[in-house]
């Protein structure tokens, strides 16, 4: 009896190889779980056949692309889009023998941190369905910690792995940017999406990111990566971290999550580390305005190509420009309506400088803060999200209270640096998420501090009303 | 204060091809103004002499040789085509 | 009611060129024309969710190389902007192109000119993405005027470089030439088949006019589809002489854009007032700076040898400047130098190649210079027909021209004035028409003797002896 709730990759992959299990016992224990949760859960827009073979299984967030199997974006737009090829991180799964298990729910064009903006439906949070699973890769963590796969693909462009990954209770990594190719998957923010796994623990984590990253000829943005190392460890002699000021004491932070957190960092203490204040005065403050100027900005330009043309939607029209508004009138939900008019504003004549601009301007000094830092610490910590998750419906109709859910991923997402989430105690019985970022290309470092961490806090994964 | 007025919203909406019906119109132009407003707050920085961070890492050069890979068969290329015609992607009129 | 106000012309042109490189711009993709629509096409062209682009390393370089040859600065840092509109023929709605950091600027073409060169400041040279194509049609089994737009992609994504100059252009005539010369150069470069039919050369002319000796720029309008050079100096003509009148009747120059109808240089243009578009330029996210290195500069550079303005001019201080100008632009000025250096008098192989050798057809490629210099020198030494024969096989592989030089003109008076007593003798009745006043019979002399000599006589030689012969 295969226990999805509990198994992860690692122990799949030695079940496997040693014959205690057969890859069809594996693929089809997890469509049998998700015929029982998913009902309630929603991780999942499609679910896919097994293909066949004995690779491990792994839900794929669908602003990925997967050839032959349909991948929305959350999207009206993209409702019935098929694409023709897989997304290069898709490949390289593949080729490493993993099969695709579905596609999950996400915000609308990735945009959002709930999954309430998706076109399909929210998705739960398998520790109290009433609530978000965060987002807008929702989907991902509420099947990973929902025992509907044993680790998935997410994208991050302002905290979307980590978010959810805070909010369901499980490990999500954001990567340096550049270390993970974009070919493939629909575009937020060129700048500052990124693709990363969503898993149970850190050592699958470790091992997902291996498979994904690494530079492809396909997106010039990518970079060799150092050779991923996974941790092993449950010391973090030698190892300084830094605990921003600013990012532990935000206003809107819960009392509950800074307890669970300031446990987490005493735990980290005991274990050899060495602790110390910091502080990135401006960061904080500043990110999420430059956040929602920078991120809408290029997506008014990824999102242009949405015109009923090619593929996906089209409306009728007169004329071209007709048939163009009206698609993108039905196509689009209000989320990526609001981006892409406040994008198209701060790049308009006139408003270039005063707005996208300055942000990218702000960014430098977010970047140089955050290297000031790394100067004398190996990581920094946070809470990853300030509240744990909320009740659906709470936040839906002020999209400002909703963005300010990633005040505290925001910052490093701006300067291209990687972060870890693990989950590291419950307030209100619901997953509190610690966030250790480091510098950029410092995953093995921030794999090895989150394994030992992940050990001492003994964190159990399973949601309980699911045990 | 940062407000947006009626007709930015609509100039913004057509430039970005998005048709909007009058009370999308007001209801955006409210929330608009409000996230404008948030985000105004880079103003408050003095910034001249910081340049700006157009790519996170500090690569130049990345390119590719001229040497041709294979093309999509058409059947690929019009998939997901709303309508095609002989081998054209057809649109209304532009 | 006018005063009598001296105009000058104000011109700027903006021109296109498609690199003939193998693949696209941004990927990988035959870049190859004519081919079956819609199949020279992949995600990135198609603009599908998720692609991405990927510059081409040769366009890049050959852009480079444009712009040195233009005399231009290479940027250290250049860097692809996103210029964002939506049509048809713009897959991802917006181009990749580039706005204040261009691969080249502040250069200058040097157009030689009998009367004084001219310098055409270049302003810029960048390297950007063509669009697709649309074609419009008629729908039939619809309402009447009813019609749709199709999208071929094959082209979408072809590498192109965008040249602009400075408004230092003054007449039709200087424009033209700067067109012809710039096409030449790009041509001899192998960058390009610039072939302005095939659109794979476009430009755009931004014409205005101002009172001679000011400095004033005044309105401008922009002529757009004008396809070829003697087309561009017509209409420019036109609207050079156009805006004069308007400003002439005290009225004032509308800012316009004159769309022609290729290929029709009689139909006036139709006009349209375009709205100023806001394209929202911004640095492209999915594309990295180019800093071009020092290395490449230097090996491009050492490419480029030595261009058709340079030649023109150098080779006018030997010939005249015209010679030296059809020469040049007539492709035949290294075929001229080969014969110089092999030892054939300048002037005479000037004149052979200019006028003989250009109606053969043969190409200057194909023919060996030391043989035709000998033939150039052996000119007024062999028949007039064996010179025309040896011409027309010059292009043969492994041509010789000693066979026919071996057959030499008979000069020598003292040859000839046997056989030409004999014919006089043989024509008592013309020989004394022509004592009696009719010079025009000359021409029987001549021929007669040349017929009698196979055509191997000097004709000039012949024509001096038979009127001395007559004479005595």
């Amino acid at each position: 009896m295969i226990d999805t709730l509990r198994l992860t990759a690692e122990e799949a992959k030695r079940q496997l190889e040693a014959g205690e299990i057969s890859g069809a016992e594996l693929f089809a224990a997890y469509l049998e779980a998700i015929g029982v949760r998913d009902e309630e859960l929603h991780a999942y827009l499609h679910v896919c056949a097994d293909p066949g073979g004995d690779g491990l299984p792994i839900a794929v967030k669908d602003v990925i692309g997967t050839k032959g199997v349909p991948t929305t974006a959350g999207s009206k737009m993209l409702e019935h889009y098929v694409p023709v090829y897989d997304a290069t991180v898709v490949e390289r799964c593949k080729a490493h023998g993993l099969r695709v298990l579905g596609k999950t729910n996400t915000d609308e064009f990735a945009m959002g941190s709930s999954t309430e903006n998706s076109a399909f439906g929210p998705s739960h949070n398998p520790w109290d369905p009433t609530r978000v699973p965060g987002g807008s890769g929702g989907g991902s963590a509420a099947a990973v910690s929902g025992g509907l796969a044993p680790w998935a693909l997410g994208s991050d462009t302002g905290g979307s792995i980590k978010q959810p990954a805070a909010l369901c209770g499980n490990v999500g990594l954001r990567p340096t940017y550049g270390t993970v190719s974009r070919y493939g998957v629909v575009a937020f923010a060129s700048s500052l999406d990124q693709v990363g796994p969503v898993a149970k623990n850190v050592r699958d984590c470790a091992y997902l990111y291996s498979i994904i990253s690494g530079r492809d000829a396909n997106d010039s943005t990518t970079v060799d990566v150092p050779v991923v190392e996974l941790p092993a460890g449950d010391s973090l002699k030698g190892l300084r971290i830094g605990v921003p000021k600013e990012m532990n004491e935000a206003e809107g932070i819960e009392p509950g999550v800074s307890a669970a957190v300031r446990v987490a960092i005493e735990h980290a203490a005991s274990l050899g580390a060495e602790v110390g204040e910091c502080s990135l005065p401006r960061s904080v403050e500043y990110g999420v305005a430059c956040y929602y100027l920078v991120a809408p900005a290029e997506a008014s330009s990824n999102l242009a190509r949405y015109d009923g043309a090619r593929y996906g939607l089209r409306s009728p029209g007169d004329d071209f420009r007709e048939m163009v508004m009206n698609t993108r009138h039905d196509g689009f939900g209000d989320e990526p309506k609001r981006r892409i008019m406040i994008g198209t504003y701060a790049l308009s004549s006139g408003y270039y400088d005063a707005y996208y601009g300055k942000a990218q301007r702000v960014r430098t000094i977010i970047r140089r803060e955050h290297d000031a830092v790394f100067e004398q610490f190996d990581l920094i910590v946070s809470p990853t999200s300030p509240t744990v998750a909320f009740e659906l419906g709470a936040k839906v109709h002020d999209p400002i209270a909703m963005y300010l859910n990633d005040v505290l991923t925001i910052p490093s997402c701006m300067a291209g640096l990687p972060g870890l989430n693990i989950p590291c105690g419950l307030s209100e019985g619901l997953p509190v998420g610690l966030q250790l970022i480091g510098p950029q290309f410092s995953e093995n470092t921030l794999f090895r501090a989150g394994h030992a961490l992940e050990q001492a806090l003994a964190f159990d994964v399973v949601p309980a009303r699911l045990r | 204060m940062a407000r947006i007025t009626r007709e930015e919203v609509l100039q913004v909406a057509r430039l970005a091809r998005l048709e909007l019906t009058d009370e999308e119109v007001g209801r955006f132009q409210e929330q608009l103004s409000d996230i404008l407003e948030a985000v105004s707050k880079v103003s408050e920085l003095d910034l001249s002499d910081v340049p700006p961070t157009a790519h996170p890492l500090e690569i130049a050069n990345a390119w590719a040789e001229d040497v041709p890979h294979p093309s999509l068969s058409l059947d690929d290329a019009f998939a997901n085509a709303p309508e095609r015609q002989d081998d054209h992607f057809k649109v209304p009129p532009a | 009611m006018s005063t009598t106000t001296t105009w000058e012309a104000v011109i700027g042109l903006e021109i296109h060129v498609q690199l003939k490189t193998q693949t696209k711009m941004f990927c990988r993709c035959r870049n190859y024309f004519g081919d079956r629509p819609n199949t020279n096409v992949c995600p990135v062209c198609l603009a599908f969710p998720g692609a991405l682009p990927v510059p081409n390393r040769r366009a890049i370089e050959e852009t480079i190389k444009l712009g040195l040859a233009l005399d231009c600065t290479i940027a250290e840092r250049a860097v692809f902007h996103r210029k964002n509109y939506f049509y048809p023929d713009l897959p991802k709605a917006y181009q990749i192109s580039q706005y204040d950091e261009p691969l080249c600027a502040k250069g200058a073409l040097v157009v030689p000119a009998a009367d004084g060169d001219v310098t055409i400041r270049i302003t810029r040279a960048h390297l950007e993405e063509d669009a697709a194509k649309n074609v419009h049609v008629a729908v039939s089994g619809r309402l009447h005027g009813a019609t749709a737009t199709l999208v071929d992609f094959n082209r979408g994504g072809t590498p192109l470089v965008e040249i602009v100059t400075e408004p230092d252009i003054h007449d039709a005539e200087t424009a033209k030439r700067f067109l012809q010369l710039l096409r030449q150069t790009v041509v001899e470069l192998d960058l390009s088949d610039a072939e302005l039919e095939k659109g794979s050369m476009r430009f755009d002319v931004n014409v205005s006019v101002r009172p001679a000796g000011s400095d004033e720029l005044r309105t401008r309008t922009e002529l757009k589809n004008m396809n070829s050079f003697n087309f561009a100096a017509k209409g420019i003509e036109r609207e050079i002489a156009r805006q004069i009148q308007i400003y002439e009747a005290g009225g004032e120059v509308q800012q316009e854009t004159l769309h022609f109808v290729p290929g029709d240089e009689e139909s006036p243009p139709s006009r349209s007032k375009e709205e100023a578009q806001d394209y929202r330029y911004f640095p492209e996210p999915d594309l990295v700076p180019v800093h071009p290195p020092d290395e490449l500069i230097d090996r491009l550079r050492g490419e480029i040898g030595e261009l058709p303005g340079a030649r023109i001019r150098r080779i006018a201080d030997t010939l005249s400047f015209y010679d030296a100008d059809v020469l040049v632009t007539g492709g035949l000025d290294r075929l001229w130098s080969a014969l110089v250096a092999a030892g054939a008098d300048a002037k005479e192989a000037a004149n052979v190649l200019a006028n003989q050798f250009v109606a053969t057809g043969i190409s200057p490629d194909a023919v060996d210079a030391v043989e035709l210099a000998q033939l150039v020198t052996a000119r007024s030494e062999i028949p007039r027909g064996t010179f025309d024969e040896a011409l027309a096989k010059v292009g043969d592989e492994g041509f010789s021209a000693a066979p026919y030089l071996e057959q030499k003109v008979v000069a020598d008076a003292g040859a000839l004035d046997p056989v030409i007593e004999r014919i006089i003798e043989a024509n008592p009745a013309q020989a004394e028409q022509y004592r009696s006043g009719k010079e025009g019979l000359i021409g029987f002399f001549v021929g007669q003797v040349m017929k009698e000599t196979g055509g191997r006589a000097d004709p000039r030689v012949v024509n001096e002896r038979v009127r001395a012969k007559l004479s005595a």
